[in-house]
């Protein structure tokens, strides 16, 4: 019968049918509990339909895409507001800049901070003890005395957000526009195929004739990944070049090449060679499972490093240091793509510590949480986890300097908005009481970038600062987030030199600024507290 | 107002419902659509609903004062007036910065004279600009060249003008495809109403399960940051991002002929299976179609087409097919685009014309499964500059693809997925999918209207982000 009735109906009818049957299917999810994350709309969540367009029209980006020269700009002050409005003054102040140096002046004071250098910032590194941060501070004042040879080394750890070397290359650039460009730091011998870059050095390799154990897959079963955490072992023809940068403004020069290997009863031996000198020939070969370095120095310009496979048995490189004489900073990118921070448990406690110590290392930055967001685990259970890892990288020294580096804000899709992960905040809270319990430094990425939520505002902004995924910053974000740790590290410095231990430095904050837009305030407790 | 939300759809709802509500009063009607295309285009930018009003008064006026008179000089002045007016704004708002960046950049490079701050303006470009000002042309100069009569009815042109299934991103109607719709009993048919929803679901999953996928799980990492994938990695988001773009702009065009079925009206075809093309000059006979033949007809063939001189003939192509490049974006890179575009259909012709074939000429089934798969390879390849960001990322990616990696470890299960169905589907008989197409007309409309919300409903639990516009918006 229904079959004869359809058949008869008008054309305007049957859409009039269709459409009241597929409403009808909509409020089904608002009576059956069950269904209600079909539901289209929530109510009281977004606006109405339709009318929210006309309230809130400049939220949506309306043109997202690709090229042209109409692209929304910050290089304008109509630009700059609307980003603004979207993702706060703070965050957007610290796009497109380079940050202000204020060039010393001749006196016996010693090194000085100018407040302007780090204005622009909401959130503070955190270090209520001092411990975490003290080794790093004091190293920076030598450099920042201009004491001869003295390189301040930090060395990041993470995982695919580091990977990339935006945030630490923007803080690498920036440090040493400051401090002076003491080289490019570690970068790993080979790479295979794993995702890796360091910016601004040469590197090529003939991948398929590499053998790579990563810490994060504990594919040693030793345990010795080296200070990059990735093991590059050589076959025959493997070969590998590391050289300063052609192009751009920063690495072009260096005077010292370090080449990371490990030493063992069986090992084999690399030739390695610098520009068009000699090729000089060396064995890996040691009575007893450990650690080698060979280095090579020359006069400070452009190089390039080539070292092959030779004979033997076998050779397992860790990595390569590029670096000047100095005085100057050193930020090594040391970017795990997959990796939770406790994957570097897979490292030999021993093995470790004696990388740590041969780098130099004055600060150590652990910059994970991405990959753990996706876990259903406890505020505890990630607490935990901190703990143990610090102590497995730190091994209580107290002369190298400790920073956690909260995870970015990472969101998903949920019933039709796009919301923060519900263990993002744990994480970061974990973290937090992880590091301070440690004695180490905090730094809240996760509130720098505008706390619950952000991925979504950053998403729509323009410039565009968050990936589709919700869980990858774009150049310009990442860009944006080295920018902000780095006024971080240059505010905490000033509070050390100024030997007040109380408090951040006032000019700092623009909390008020932000809460006009909406955005979350920085957290209450995120005040530099360094101690002399 | 993206299509891809719910928003969209209800609007859809209340126009159409308004529509057929006033069936009995057809100027009123017509009113009504057209306030509520102005109000969707206001969705975006209230202010410019000046621009588009402005735009059709002008064109309006023009094309009863060029009919009004047979002095060839005064047709002339008038038709000017509005190829004046038209480009002018397109000028300004979408090619302004660029040409005084690109002078800067030239004086720079060649003369050495810096120019720190070249004159830049501030504004954002009108949504659908490149698309409205092609189609209030083609109405001033069809009535110049006396094809078409103007319309008296001020309304009703400026429906054409800003109706807005197909305002933002086409496809490009001419006034003598639309108008004669309007000035005729408007019905509706059976066969309207389930192509016209078809169209429309087809639509939202091309964009929001195809191209915003390929477009959040690939392409735009790989194009954000070239040097973290190996070169299998980068061919492999050129094949995605050729897929994505093909399913967000045909999405689009889907949706938009599917909503002007449910209130009667017929709006062109705009893809015909591009990929299937066996050359340069067929691709581009079946990827936006409408932009194609409005430069044939506009452009192309007042210039003589190739009813002139062989050099004029090749010039003729080269100028067409630049112009259709360079009206995708102001950049160097759709600069570059354009060139590779149209040295690739001077190069096809003069071959083609040495090889003494015509157009009756059929190939065997090899030779053009070969030939396809070349066109193929052109399109995808030249596609970098048309996805990147600008020269640098361009330069990267192409940086990238001689490096020599092979690994595809960062390649999701899902995106080989995606990648193999779609371009498998793209390759599969036409009549497949139009059964899948007679499945849904056989449907009782209360089936058509329950399936309709759970595709609905799926839509919205796949969808990768809120809203991610379509890549076409920004053109």
């Amino acid at each position: 019968m229904f079959k004869r009735i359809y058949r008869h109906l008008t054309p305007l009818q049957h859409l009039i049918t269709v459409t009241a049957f597929m409403f009808a299917a909509c409020a089904v999810t608002y009576v059956v509990p069950p269904m209600q994350s079909l539901r289209p709309w929530i109510p009281g969540e977004e606006g109405f339909p339709i009318v929210r367009l006309f309230s809130h029209w400049g939220d949506i980006p309306a043109f997202a895409g690709h090229g042209g020269s109409y692209r929304s700009s910050t290089t304008t002050e109509a630009g700059a507001e609307r980003l603004a409005e979207t993702v706060g003054e703070t965050v957007a102040a610290n796009l497109d800049v380079k940050p202000v140096v204020v060039p010393p002046t001749e006196s016996d004071e010693g090194p000085k901070v100018d407040p302007a250098e780090y204005a622009g910032i909401s959130v503070h590194i955190e270090d209520p003890t001092g411990r975490g941060m003290r080794a790093f501070y004091e190293a920076l004042e030598r450099t920042a005395r201009s004491e001869k040879g003295a390189i301040t080394r930090v060395g990041h750890y993470g995982d695919s957000s580091i990977a990339t070397d935006l945030i630490t290359s923007t803080v690498r650039e920036n440090l040493q526009a400051r401090f002076g460009d003491a080289g490019h730091g570690f970068v790993l011998a080979a790479k295979g195929y794993i995702p890796y870059k360091h910016r601004g050095v040469r590197q090529s390799s003939n991948p398929e004739d590499w053998d790579i154990r990563e810490v994060v897959r504990r594919q040693d079963r030793n345990g010795r990944y080296g200070y990059g955490g990735v093991q590059s072992r050589a076959r025959g023809g493997s070969w590998a070049k590391v050289g300063t940068a052609k192009r751009g403004d920063v690495g072009k020069s260096a005077s010292r090449f370090d080449i990371y290997y490990e030493e063992q009863p069986r090992g084999g031996k690399f030739s390695v060679r610098l520009d068009k000198g000699a090729r000089e020939i060396v064995s890996t070969k040691a009575e007893t499972l450990g650690d080698g370095v060979y280095s090579i120095e020359a006069p400070d310009g452009p190089h390039l490093l080539e070292f092959r496979y030779s004979r033997g048995g076998p050779v397992n490189f860790y990595g390569v240091v590029v670096e000047r004489e100095g005085p100057g900073v050193v930020y090594d990118s040391l970017g795990l793509v997959g990796a939770r921070a406790n994957r570097l448990l897979n490292y030999d406690a021993s093995h470790i510590k004696a990388q740590l110590e041969q780098r130099g290392v004055n600060l150590l930055v652990l910059g994970f949480g991405g990959n753990e967001a996706s876990d259903e685990r406890t505020e505890e259970a990630f607490y935990e986890d901190y703990l143990r890892v610090l102590a497995r990288m730190r091994q209580g020294r107290e002369d190298m300097g400790c920073l956690v580096f909260a995870p970015l804000d990472q969101a998903r899709r949920h019933r039709g908005r796009i919301r923060t992960l519900p263990t993002i905040p744990l994480i970061v809270a974990a973290q937090r009481r992880a590091a301070l319990a440690s004695g180490c430094a905090f730094y809240d990425t996760w509130q720098a970038m505008g706390g619950e939520d952000a991925m979504r505002r950053w998403h729509k902004a323009q410039p565009r600062l968050a990936m589709g995924d919700f869980r990858h910053a774009t150049p310009a974000g990442y860009e944006i987030i080295g920018n902000m740790f780095y006024k971080a590290l240059l505010a905490g410095f000033a509070g050390y030199l100024a030997g007040d231990s109380s408090t951040a430095p006032a000019s700092a904050t623009s909390t008020e600024a932000d809460a006009g837009s909406g955005m979350p305030s920085s957290n209450a407790d995120s005040k530099t507290s360094p101690n002399r | 107002m993206l299509f891809n939300s719910l928003d969209y759809i209800l609007f859809l709802g209340i126009a159409v419902a308004g529509f057929w509500l006033l069936a009995r009063h057809a100027k009123l009607r017509i009113v009504f659509v057209f306030v509520a295309s102005c109000l969707f285009y206001m969705a975006w930018h209230p202010a410019y609903i000046v621009l588009i009003l402005g735009s059709t008064v002008v064109d309006y006026v023009v094309g009863l004062r060029i009919y009004a008179t047979d002095d060839a000089k005064a047709r002339k002045r008038w038709l000017i007036v509005s190829l004046v007016s038209n480009l002018g704004l397109l000028g300004l708002f979408k090619y302004f910065n660029f040409a005084s960046q690109a002078t800067a950049d030239v004086l720079g490079l060649f003369f050495g004279i810096e120019i720190a701050t070249p004159p830049f303006l501030d504004v954002l470009l009108p949504v659908g600009i490149s698309f409205y000002t092609f189609q209030t042309l083609s109405y001033t100069i069809d009535i110049y060249r006396r094809k078409l009569e103007p319309t008296r009815n001020f309304f009703q042109f400026a429906f054409f003008v800003t109706y807005f299934p197909q305002l933002v991103a086409g496809p490009i109607v001419r006034a003598s495809q639309l108008l004669p719709q309007l000035q005729r009993p408007i019905t509706l048919r059976d066969e309207q109403v389930t192509q016209g929803l078809f169209l429309i679901a087809t639509g939202m999953v091309k964009k929001v399960v195809i191209a915003d996928y390929l477009s959040v799980n690939l392409v735009d990492r790989v194009f954000d940051q070239p040097e973290l994938y190996s070169a299998a990695e980068v061919v492999i988001a050129l094949y995605g991002f050729t897929m994505q773009i093909y399913c967000d702009f045909s999405g689009y065009t889907d949706v938009a002929r599917g909503s002007a079925k449910l209130m009667g009206l017929e709006l062109p075809e705009n893809f015909d299976r591009p990929y299937q093309s066996a050359s340069p000059a067929e691709f581009w006979r079946r990827w936006h179609m409408t932009l194609s033949t409005w430069l044939r007809d506009y452009l192309y063939f007042p210039l003589g087409g190739s009813r002139v001189g062989p050099v004029r003939a090749y010039w003729n192509l080269w100028l067409t097919m630049f112009l259709i490049g360079i009206w995708h974006g102001a950049s160097w890179t759709f600069v570059f685009y354009a060139i590779l575009q149209s040295m690739a259909m001077v190069t096809h012709r003069f071959f083609y014309r040495r090889s003494g074939r015509t157009g009756d000429t059929i190939d065997r089934w090899q030779l053009h499964a070969f030939k396809v798969f070349w066109a193929l390879q052109f399109v995808v390849f030249s596609r970098i500059l048309f996805r990147a960001t600008n020269l640098q990322n361009a330069a990267d990616i192409t940086t990238r693809l001689g490096s020599g990696t092979f690994s595809v470890a960062q390649i999701s299960l899902g995106v080989w997925a995606m990648l193999l169905l779609t371009f498998a589907a793209h390759y599969t008989p036409r009549r497949w999918f139009e059964s899948i197409g007679l499945g849904f007309k056989s449907m009782p409309a209360p089936a058509q209207g329950v399936t309709l919300a759970v595709l609905g409903f799926i839509l919205s639990a796949v969808a990768t982000s809120e809203v991610v516009p379509y890549i076409y918006f920004q053109f």
